[in-house]
């Protein structure tokens, strides 16, 4: 039983950092707008559907597709930041938390009401392939995203380390007004990191089709994880998203493996309300971050 | 409302805190602080930005439990206590920072502390008799959220009121108000002191004021309290001018 | 044909009602405490699936389940409050989403009770001590009383000393706090509350659709139509969930039989949308904002 360990080990893994890079985007966002974007896994779900249809009708390869899509999700997510999120920056929980869940609900139905309920799945030459590495199989695309999403993640560090306007992105979630007074443009800000963080939901989209079947509810059964995932590394901390991912990934895993696959999902839950408990700011959080909410 | 006006002299102990100590990180926020306040007596708090004051009233309100050290309050042990804890005891306190519940009216924000005390309708009318008081009667029913600043710290006092306490914790209520306004408040203080017998610690920037309200100032500078006294002695103190003068204001 | 006719639109009066008390339940919480939980459906699924257990299961009158449900959902209230009070604004929502997908899981697994994914088929057997009745007026009448308590109660708190605890909670914790207010235990009256009401609907609900599975009761989605009746009604008015539910209740029977799931709730979506965006107070909110001015 224990030979399949390594095996299990690897496999819960590559999944985890799928599951750190769903959950970069929604990190990004609540770090920078203090939001909660319930619909970020919609915009997974439509990214998803953005590779299948362009396979299915060009031939297009999923992970080429990531620089078509993920332009086009940035772009849209600036335009809906501006329509839906900016008028809602101060407005009270209740309102934050509604209008991004309607957000979810219509991108949810859009795709329900134009291309139906199907689980539909990208089959490539590589869908099947693996890699043998003494007795573990690695599966080539859990591989590639696994590899996709460090370099996501690595490349996003660097975005905010380096850059000016990761710098400034920054200083904004240091202190908002003093951010504004020392002439950083705040809108401009909302808009990138709104646009950047449905992105990266974009690019986790494109990496997942040929792995997972894609679905107009996709979105909300990927989101469940992500949230956990979220929670346990620390709400807006982009290292804690992947080292969460991983977590989770592995628990998982080996849960599905060694107890029940029903209880795999219950596990998540289960350690979503001990970390709530235990340690609310997460792994990697500063403390207090989950008191200031959506304030 | 009891309590003779012409006392001007400090009752009996109501408030102790004994080596109060509380840390943040490497910082020592407030060390070794000792201070007690008496029923009618105005204790003024002053000292430098970053003294530890405000620190030193979250202690005293229950909002920061200490590292070290006690607080008794009518002779009770309160250290540690919850804020809501410290409320019913008896203490009220103003933020700095002004916090009205934005969408209550001014009267309900401090019927909100009378019902403490008093069911729904006598809540509502020992309300208005407290905003009255402090002088925001045309502004009873205004929405807390349309106050100006002024306004707003008025209805901060208020509040403090409202659950009718022994002791009030006043933070900075003076700062941003015109001068004739600050004459009304020096008033409205002391007639909380000498008519209604209440024990009051005010944190304040505005040595004029203190230095015409207070019974004994105490001073500090980084967390440790430096002097205390009478308020011409403190003043006169080596060590409170060097912290004053070593400062920026 | 007529009688059938009838019932259609009885049908749609009766969910009005009882959405309308869903709701005004959610808005005891939401809208007065700031408690905006996505986890309603928990204490409406228990509601109904310990009503259909003690009847079909032990053949006992539903009453019965009725008591049991309201002592499991206010225990259960109590068991959610202890993780989530810490939690403040979204964060709340967040964790109270975990708790109907738990009970669906659940629900779906402990199948000696629930029957697992089969669902439950309650036998129909009219009478009042079965709470099963032949006309759909005896319900529309229920239904109605059910209502009206839900709103009796939330006039009563409105602007008493519990509903101006709630908004200064909501408002401003630390605030609440210094004026001696025991914001944990208010928190939690009002939950209990809100949860109780809230197992009552899910045993009108059981005994009038006489069959429950586990995604019909527990579904996020009742949790999300619950939450946007009261605001599209107005959120913190007592009035609120009554007109919201008024207006989406009868809309949703319409648009149920002229299209399908896909487009029926894209307009459930775009409604929520522009209520938050365009009309945050409400219908009832913006009315009185207009005949103030």
């Amino acid at each position: 039983m224990l030979d399949i360990l390594p095996q299990l080990l690897v496999s819960g893994l590559l999944i985890g950092g799928v599951y750190g890079l769903l959950s970069i985007g929604l990190t990004l966002i609540f770090g920078m707008l203090r939001i909660v974007n319930f619909a970020q896994g919609e915009f997974i779900m439509f990214a998803m559907f953005g590779a299948f249809w362009l396979h299915a009708l060009w031939g297009i390869d999923p992970y080429l597709s990531i620089f078509i899509i993920t332009p086009v999700v940035f772009g849209l997510g600036q335009l809906i930041e501006r329509v839906v999120i900016k008028p809602i920056l101060h407005a009270p929980h209740a309102m934050q938390i509604f209008a991004t869940f309607g957000l979810s609900v219509v991108l949810q139905n859009l795709a329900l009401t134009f291309w139906g309920p199907d689980y539909r799945s990208v089959q490539t030459s590589y869908t099947s392939q693996s890699f043998i590495v003494g007795n573990v199989a690695i599966s080539a695309t859990s591989l590639y995203a696994f590899l996709v999403a460090f370099l996501m993640a690595g490349a996003l560090m660097a975005f905010l380390q380096f850059s000016r306007d990761g710098k400034a992105l920054r200083a904004m979630v240091q202190n908002r007004y003093a951010a504004s007074l020392m002439g950083v443009n705040t809108d401009r800000l909302n808009r990138l990191a709104f646009g950047a963080g449905v992105a990266y939901a974009a690019v986790a989209g494109c990496i997942l089709t040929p792995i997972y079947y894609t679905y107009p509810t996709a979105g909300v059964d990927l989101i469940i994880t992500a949230f956990v995932v979220v929670v346990l590394g620390g709400l807006g901390s982009v290292a804690g998203a992947m080292v969460g991912g991983l977590i989770i990934g592995v628990t998982q895993t080996l849960t599905g493996f060694f107890i029940s696959v029903e209880l795999k999902d219950v596990i998540a839950l289960v350690l979503f309300i001990l970390i709530l408990l235990i340690r609310p700011q997460g792994l990697l959080g500063r403390a207090g971050m989950e008191e200031v909410g959506t304030k | 409302m009891t309590g003779t006006p012409t006392q001007a002299a400090a009752g009996k102990e109501l408030m102790r805190a004994s080596g109060l100590v509380r840390r943040f990180g490497g910082l020592v926020a407030v060390n070794e602080v000792s201070l007690s306040v008496a029923t009618s007596e105005i204790v003024g708090l002053i000292g430098p930005n970053g003294a530890g004051k405000t620190s030193l009233f979250n202690i005293l309100s229950g909002q920061l439990k200490p590292d070290s050290g006690s607080v008794s309050f009518s002779g009770k042990d309160i250290t540690g206590a919850s804020v809501t804890i410290c409320a019913r005891a008896g203490i009220g306190r103003t933020f700095q920072i002004v916090k009205p519940l934005t969408s209550l009216t001014v009267h309900e924000n401090v019927m909100v502390g009378a019902l403490l005390h008093h069911p729904l309708a006598a809540a509502r009318d020992k309300a208005a008799e407290i905003v009255r008081r402090v002088g925001m009667g045309p502004l009873l029913e205004r929405p807390a959220g349309s106050l100006t600043l002024e306004s707003r710290k008025r209805l901060e006092l208020a509040r403090a009121l409202s659950i009718e306490p022994k002791i009030l914790l006043l933070d900075e209520i003076l700062a941003g108000l015109n001068a004739s306004e600050i004459n009304e408040s020096i008033h409205l203080i002391r007639s909380f002191a000498h008519e209604d017998g209440l024990a009051v610690i005010m944190i304040e920037h505005n040595l004029h004021a203190v230095m015409s309200l207070a019974d004994k100032v105490v001073v500090l500078d980084y967390g440790r309290k430096i002097a205390e006294g009478k308020p011409e002695a403190v003043v006169r103190d080596p060590a409170v001018v060097a912290a004053y003068l070593g400062s920026d204001d | 044909m007529s009688a059938l006719f009838n019932d259609y639109y009885l049908n749609i009066a009766v969910m009005t009602c009882l959405w309308a008390a869903l709701s005004g339940a959610w808005n005891l919480m939401a809208g007065y405490g700031g408690l905006v939980s996505l986890g309603q459906s928990a204490f409406f699924g228990i509601g109904a699936y310990i009503t259909a257990i003690v009847y079909t299961k032990y053949g006992l009158s539903p009453w019965l389940g009725l008591i049991a449900g309201i002592f499991v959902t206010t225990g259960l209230a109590v068991v959610i409050s202890w993780p989530c009070f810490r939690l403040r604004g979204a964060f709340f929502s967040l964790a109270t989403l975990v708790f109907p997908i738990a009970m669906e899981i659940v629900a779906n697994n402990w199948s000696d009770f629930t029957r697992g994914p089969s669902g439950i088929a309650i036998p129909f057997r009219p009478g009042l001590d079965t709470f099963i009745f032949s006309s759909r007026w005896a319900y529309l009448i229920a239904a109605f009383v059910l209502m009206m308590m839900v709103y009796g109660i939330t006039r009563w708190m409105h602007r008493g000393k519990l509903g101006l605890y709630l908004i200064a909670v909501r408002d401003d914790e630390a605030t609440a706090a210094s004026a001696g207010i025991n914001t944990v235990k208010v928190k939690l009256v009002v939950t209990m509350i809100s949860a109780a009401l809230t197992a009552v609907g899910g045993f009108f609900y059981a005994q009038y659709i006489l069959f429950l599975d586990p995604p019909s009761v527990f579904s996020i989605d009742i949790s999300v139509q619950i939450a946007l009746l009261s605001i599209i009604g107005g959120l913190g008015t007592p009035l609120g969930p009554i007109v919201g539910s008024l207006v989406m209740t009868p809309l949703d029977g319409v648009l149920s039989q002229f299209f399908g799931g896909g487009p029926r709730l894209l307009i459930y979506g775009v409604a929520l949308l522009a209520a938050v965006l365009l009309a945050p107070k409400g219908i009832v909110g913006t009315m009185k904002a207009w005949r103030r001015s």
